[in-house]
């Protein structure tokens, strides 16, 4: 039995970008603008680790994810004058992997699941046997199995909610669809981790 | 219409379990976080949901890219080091322009207004919002050009001018950008920008007059002094 909620004070992840965290990122693209190097080196390591937790998502083989993490980079460095300010600055860089992201699993021919089809793909057998108790570990291996049965779209939808802490409105922005479908997105994908954890999470409550 | 798109407003508890992953990271408006809580202290199906949202957030897969910050880093330099800055007119458009402009139903940067289609006044209406915007505007007018001298032959303004970025309203008529800049006399000399300002060349011995005399016309959204007001 459930107990009554606590109104949430819902929790922020810690990857969001915080106001004031826009507010330097703001700062530092004017400067990159002006073509100063140390300002776009601390953009980059600022977002290095987001953004290749990211890419370790959407991206299979390693070696692209450093290919794409710097061509993500790149286009900052060579066009902050498009940034025109009307989203958050991470919103525009992740917009900008993503992207990249989804060609290089073009270019790479990658046989990634399609949206339409996920529901039907065996992801782990740790819900045909409830009476094994999964350690944190094997949690872990098993949700990160399960988020790369996702179609792209979905697994980008899961991190950048939970992992990275945007919105939907700004997921929305990121991979450029209407709000609506990247609630549909999540809602796949949820349902989906739910068929792989399903009463085995217990443990974790 | 895309087939993925589902509409599940008219039920409330589906529209609330759509929304439990982002009342779980905080990050829906006050209005949405309302009512999930409303939702939550009648619906035991939701506050399970709830406690497994959690659950996954909890577990959320530790390991990462085995890519190095310092080894990144040092390539993107050399990388930025061997090839000079591309003109932003001649760059793809992966960086901003298609960013948005989908939805927005425009196929280039100028058209900034309709920029996320949704709440275009918002959006303008936002204190600092166009600092970024039109910080990198001006540093890039005022980069070095050595080629560009011949292009601003379209001003036949004094040479001792001094500039200012303008941005007219959007529903700024063409007679109500003439009478502006005939008041403060200015004369364009480059843009639109990117983000749909332009230059002008007003006489420097009148700069912080014209300026103001800029900021009082209607069709005027903003004046941004490019140079010091004092004259020479």
């Amino acid at each position: 039995m459930m107990p009554a909620p606590t109104p949430s004070p819902a929790r922020r992840p810690s990857a969001a970008a915080a106001p004031q965290d826009d507010a330097d990122d703001r700062q530092l693209i004017v400067r990159v603008c002006r073509h100063e190097l140390s300002a776009f080196e601390t953009l980059y390591r600022r977002y290095h680790p987001r953004l290749a937790r990211f890419l370790h998502r959407m991206l299979r083989p390693e070696h692209l994810i450093e290919e794409v993490l710097n061509d993500t980079l790149l286009v900052v460095w060579n066009q902050a004058d498009r940034f025109n300010g009307q989203s958050k600055v991470s919103t525009w860089i992740f917009a900008i992997a993503y992207r990249k992201a989804l060609k290089a699993i073009d270019r790479h021919d990658e046989p990634m699941p399609s949206s339409a089809d996920e529901d039907d793909q065996p992801v782990a057998d740790h819900a045909e046997r409830p009476e094994e108790r999964m350690s944190l570990a094997q949690a872990r291996v098993a949700i990160s199995a399960a988020l790369r049965t996702l179609s792209p779209d979905q697994r980008a939808a899961v991190e950048l909610t939970y992992f990275q802490g945007f919105s939907y409105p700004e997921i929305a922005q990121i991979v450029d669809c209407p709000t609506d479908t990247v609630k549909t997105r999540m809602f796949h994908a949820r349902k989906r981790l739910r068929a792989v954890f399903a009463g085995q999470l217990d443990d974790w409550l | 219409m895309s087939g993925q798109i589902v509409h599940l407003e008219p039920d409330p508890h589906a529209a609330v379990q759509q929304l439990l992953p982002w009342y779980l990271t905080g990050r829906l408006e006050a209005a949405e976080a309302a009512q999930v809580d409303l939702h939550l202290a009648s619906c035991a199906e939701c506050r399970a949901e709830l406690e497994t949202e959690r659950a996954w957030q909890l577990l959320q897969p530790g390991e990462t890219a085995q890519v190095d910050v310092e080894d990144g880093w040092a390539k993107m330099r050399s990388q930025v080091a061997a090839a000079p800055r591309p003109r932003t007119a001649d760059a793809a458009p992966a960086g901003g322009r298609r960013f948005g402009g989908r939805r927005a139903g425009t196929s280039a940067g100028p058209a900034l207004p309709g920029f996320f289609g949704r709440a275009p006044a918002r959006a303008w209406a936002a204190p600092g919002l166009l600092s970024v915007a039109l910080a990198c505007t001006i540093a890039w007018t005022l980069r070095p050009q050595p080629t560009v001298g011949d292009y601003h032959a379209l001003s036949a303004a004094p040479v001792d001018g001094a500039t200012a970025v303008v941005r007219f309203r959007p529903d700024a008529t063409e007679q109500q950008i003439r009478r502006g800049l005939n008041a403060a006399g200015a004369r364009l000399v480059d843009g639109p920008t990117v983000t749909d300002a332009y230059v002008v060349r007003v006489p420097r011995d009148r700069y912080t007059q014209a300026l103001a005399a800029l900021r009082r016309e209607p069709g005027v959204a903003l004046v941004e002094a490019l140079e010091t007001a004092s004259p020479p």
